[in-house]
């Protein structure tokens, strides 16, 4: 990439990576580095790419175009048993021939290490991942969350330059896999690996990483910080991928003192920065930056209620607006604050620091 | 009282479900085999099965006369030597077929039991028919002026040996196949993400995870290789004759006691390398117990 | 008509049945619908079919069921194992396998006085045992390829000769002329056949000159035909089969004498149609019979009377001068079925252990 500065830091870097599979292009010209120490995820849903990438580090693939390194060699044509990983699967992958013991020592093993410090190295990965006592127990003896474990044990005992991991929680309960994300990630920052993680779950994703990139067609459409991937989306897909927005059309009225009046459909409401009037805009606002009056108070938007769902922490509000849905979320702050009922008239505000612009321009329609 | 009524009625139905398959398998299998083996201790006789005295002299024999010795060696190295080239050949193939689409594997697959639906007899008069005195090697080496008198390449160990082999291999290659195409590819690239090189992932990983594919050929292999006869017969004619043939002779001069014998001797060998196979695969490792 | 009614009315009719004089199951056993004859399949079958069995309905109006099934062996089983309600009637057996077969008590003695037996004044006493009379017989000898074999072998003897190594087929032990090869041994031997040990010691001798162990007749005719054998013991009948394949084959009557083979006719025990079994067992010996058989076969028939009615060239085939009748050795069968199971072990040690 044009920084040179921190290609020198990364653990894993792409350059102009193309992979095809006959004539469909499973990644498309991806560059990328990931900063060493870093959880990265790789978000996407299914068939964006975010697999193959995965798999283009471990040299279960090879590129057609482009080149890969693991901390700065060139592995392109590497063969995986000689790159410098490790891999949780998505089924584990454990071998059921052999103990966990044997399981965790094998890669110690094939790496030549010697009996006595495997025994030690495998003892201590047991116990990171709160496993100790269970060395010469089967997988197949195991519960899910233990074979997980296991998986991940048997991957850090390699100490690897980047650990990889291909939607290893996709397998598990929704509550043992909560805490299975923060043990993960504790275990993780205690070891400072360089972790890649493949998930098509946007709430994991923003749990876990340090950076994000949202993978679409085989292109990374936005890559970033989870905090500024969810509030600053740069396009519609970003947007609504990660979490719920509300797509507005709109068109720039006036401009000047670094915001501009735009107006929708239903009214017209300010906007943070200066754009040639004119100009047609997407813009995107998250539901719980929705703010709901009672009645119709000047400076709010009029709206219609058309269903509310309540969620217990918060509920959810369906509203139509100059013909168009919005969504929002009202915290249970207290009762009153989620007293709204369908068909009521009330007013809705934008904030114009939370309304972000997407790339792309606006539609023919909304 | 309702409930253990219902009990009752539920064993007695489940009674009724495993009752005909244990008649069959009581009456078709468990008696022959302990009349056979009753049969077995008694002395011959020239107008019935068996005469009224009771002996040991038939399993006597069969285990201090050196001619029976010689015999079963045989009948083992056979075996040794059919399973050798099966596990070989058989794994290579099976190797090749198992990453194929299922529907290319299973024609090729199905390609290879074509031969299994021709007669053995059919099959051995073709062996015949290539390696006799007449047959087709014979008639080339005497043609291209490499020999002058035809080979005695028919009645012969390896004539026996190969003939039976061509017809196990496929046995060999379709449970292998079918364990290898089982293999959850993940499980390879798990062990080659953990340094093993392509033949360390063949030893650690693919080997012993096929192991109840090569286990369940190499005893259907074996177990058919014992029994062959029409095989061992043609080919292998009087001279190159196995344990089997020492049944159907003893049977022939009416001396069933001593056929029901050799029978259990037959029975006793397949025991024993049937435990052998098993004990050196350990197949049953897959599943996770040891 | 209510149930009780139409029970009686059955049952009256069963008891009708079974006391009428003239009704079907009275008929049925003064005389069968039809008879089992236990045989050989193939052409023999057809033979028998063709000749004795179409002859035996016309005259009897009893329809003949062959049992083409079984070996010989296992038509003695049959018999003895369905003693107590016969199914089968006559069975059909060759010479090596008859002192066996009453041995087992599967043959009904032969009533040789009686009336239906008007045959058997024409067949030589040498053809008629207790239980079994001979319908067709061949002497077994030499048959060598005259294209492969300069030096024409003249007897047993010959067959010894090292310039045969390799190319000798003889019918292996498990063939019904297995055991044949030591008193040929012991012939050869020059010990008259029937000293054993002298045969057991040719059979060592033979065995080195590495022979072709045929386990049927077929495959001695085939190997002669393919010239993988230029030498070997057949029948003087099949050598005319050989012939006919264009093989340059001749048959020798060895100087020691040719065994002889024959093959007849027994009454199974406890057949429920003594007297028409008799009936068939005489049709076997019949001339008219037995030409069918020498026509397909070749074989000379047992009946004195048969000779003369064929035609001038299956005469001169099955013709045996008396001199050569002289010289037809009569095999002591009885001893070597009883050293059947010991001479196949012996055999078998010889011929299997190297």
């Amino acid at each position: 990439m044009s920084d040179s500065g921190s290609a020198a830091l990364s653990d894993v870097r792409f350059e102009r990576v193309t992979k095809r599979y006959g004539k469909a292009v499973a990644v498309k010209a991806l560059s990328l580095a990931i900063p060493r120490g870093s959880f990265f995820s790789l978000l996407g849903p299914s068939g964006c790419g975010k697999t193959t990438t995965l798999r283009l580090i471990a040299g279960f693939e090879t590129p057609d175009e482009g080149d890969v390194f693991i901390r700065d060699t060139r592995v392109t044509e590497t063969a995986p048993y000689r790159r410098d990983f490790a891999m949780v699967f998505q089924n584990f992958a454990l071998f059921p021939h052999l103990t966990v013991a044997d399981n965790v020592a094998f890669g110690l093993r094939m790496s030549g290490v010697a009996r006595e410090e495997r025994a030690k190295a495998v003892e201590a990965a047991l116990a990171m991942v709160k496993l100790t006592g269970f060395a010469e127990r089967y997988p197949k003896q195991l519960s899910g969350g233990q074979q997980q474990r296991v998986a991940i044990a048997r991957a850090i005992v390699m100490k690897p330059a980047v650990l990889l991991l291909d939607e290893p929680l996709g397998a598990l309960d929704k509550n043992l896999r909560e805490s299975m994300q923060v043990e993960l990630r504790s275990l993780q920052r205690e070891l400072g690996l360089t972790t890649v993680f493949v998930t098509h779950d946007q709430e994991e994703a923003l749990t876990m990483s340090d950076s994000i990139a949202v993978m679409r067609d085989g292109v990374i459409e936005q890559l970033g910080a989870p905090r500024e991937i969810y509030e600053r989306p740069a396009t519609e897909f970003v947007a609504t991928f990660l979490g719920a927005s509300n797509l507005i059309d709109a068109t720039v009225v006036e401009s000047g003192n670094g915001s501009s009046q735009v107006e929708a459909t239903f009214g017209r409401f300010t906007l943070a920065g200066s754009h040639p009037a004119g100009e047609r805009l997407r813009l995107a606002i998250r539901p719980e930056r929705v703010l709901l009056k009672p009645g119709r108070d000047s400076g709010a938007l009029p709206a219609i209620v058309r269903d509310v769902v309540y969620r217990g922490m918060s509920a959810h509000v369906f509203l139509e607006s100059g013909g168009l849905p919005l969504l929002a979320f009202v915290q249970n702050a207290a009762s009153a604050a989620i007293d709204w009922s369908p068909g009521q008239e009330v007013g809705i505000v934008l904030p114009a620091e939370s309304l972000v612009r997407l790339n792309g321009g606006a539609q023919a329609h909304g | 009282m309702a409930s253990g009524s219902f009990r009752l009625t539920r064993r007695w139905a489940a009674f009724a479900l495993v009752a005909p398959p244990l008649l069959v398998f009581l009456v078709f299998f468990v008696v022959p085999l302990v009349s056979l083996f009753w049969v077995s201790f008694h002395a011959p006789s020239q107008s019935e099965l068996y005469g009224p005295e009771l002996t040991l002299e038939h399993y006597a024999t069969i285990l201090t006369d050196p001619f029976y010795h010689t015999i079963i060696l045989r009948t083992l190295s056979t075996g040794a030597v059919i399973l050798a080239l099966c596990l070989v050949l058989g794994y290579a193939t099976a190797y090749v077929l198992a990453p194929l689409p299922p529907r290319k594997r299973l024609l090729l697959l199905l390609l290879l039991v074509v031969p299994l639906m021709v007669s053995n007899v059919v099959r051995a008069y073709g062996w015949i028919a290539i390696l006799g005195r007449q047959g087709l090697v014979n008639a080339v080496l005497r043609d291209t002026g490499l020999i002058e008198r035809p080979l005695l390449l028919l009645n012969s160990f390896e004539a026996v040996s190969f003939g039976l082999m061509t017809i196990m291999l496929p046995y060999m290659v379709i449970s292998v196949a079918n364990a290898l195409a089982s293999i959850d590819a993940q499980y390879k690239e798990a062990a080659q993400s953990l340094r093993a090189d392509p033949v360390r992932t063949f030893i650690h990983v693919t080997w012993p995870l096929s192991s109840p594919g090569v286990a369940s050929g190499m005893l259907l292999v074996f177990l058919l290789t014992l029994s062959a006869y029409v095989t061992i017969t043609l080919l292998g004619g009087p001279r190159m004759k196995l344990l089997v043939s020492l049944v159907f002779d003893s049977v022939g001069s009416f001396r069933w006691p001593l056929a029901a014998a050799i029978s259990f001797a037959l029975l006793v060998m397949a025991l024993i390398v049937s435990g052998l196979i098993m004990a050196l695969l350990r197949p049953q490792r897959v599943q996770g117990r040891g | 008509m209510d149930r009780r009614q139409l029970l009686l009315g059955t049952g009256a009719l069963a008891a009708g049945g079974l006391v009428h004089p003239f009704s079907g199951k009275a008929l049925a056993q003064g005389k069968p619908s039809q008879m089992v004859l236990m045989t050989w399949g193939g052409l023999w079958g057809d033979c028998m079919k063709e000749s004795a069995d179409t002859a035996f309905e016309k005259a009897t109006g009893v329809k003949i069921i062959q049992d083409r099934g079984s070996s010989p062996g296992e038509r003695i089983t049959k018999i003895k194992v369905s003693v107590a309600d016969q199914k089968f009637d006559i069975v059909q057996l060759h010479d090596g396998i008859v002192p066996l077969a009453v041995s087992q008590g599967a043959l009904e003695p032969i009533n040789k006085a009686s009336p239906r037996l008007t045959n058997l004044k024409n067949v030589p006493e040498r053809f008629v045992q207790s239980h079994w009379i001979a319908m067709i017989y061949s002497p077994l000898g030499i048959i060598y390829n005259t294209k492969l074999v300069k030096n024409p072998p003249k007897s047993f003897a010959d067959l010894w000769r090292p310039e045969f190594k390799n190319q000798i087929v003889l019918p292996e032990i498990t063939h019904s002329i297995g055991p044949y090869i030591i008193p040929i041994g012991s012939i050869a031997a020059g010990k008259g056949p029937n000293d054993a040990e002298a045969g057991f010691e040719m059979l060592k001798k033979i065995n080195a000159l590495q022979p072709i162990w045929a386990k049927d007749t077929d495959t001695i005719m085939n190997a002669l035909r393919n010239e993988e054998a230029a030498i070997g013991l057949l029948y003087k009948s099949q050598s005319f089969t050989v012939k006919g394949w264009n093989t340059p084959v001749e048959w020798v009557f060895p100087s020691e004498g040719a065994i002889l083979y024959s093959s007849g006719t027994g009454i199974a025990k406890g057949t429920k149609n003594l007297e028409l079994a008799e009936e068939y067992l005489n049709l076997t010996l019949d001339p008219k019979v037995q030409t069918v058989a020498a026509q397909k076969f070749n074989y000379p028939g047992t009946n004195t009377g048969t000779e003369a009615i064929l035609p001038p060239d299956l005469q001169a085939r099955v013709k045996a001068s008396p001199e050569e009748m002289g010289k037809l050795i009569d095999l002591d069968h009885a001893t070597l079925a009883a050293k059947r199971a010991e001479w196949t072990d012996r055999w078998n040690r010889i011929i299997s252990a190297g």
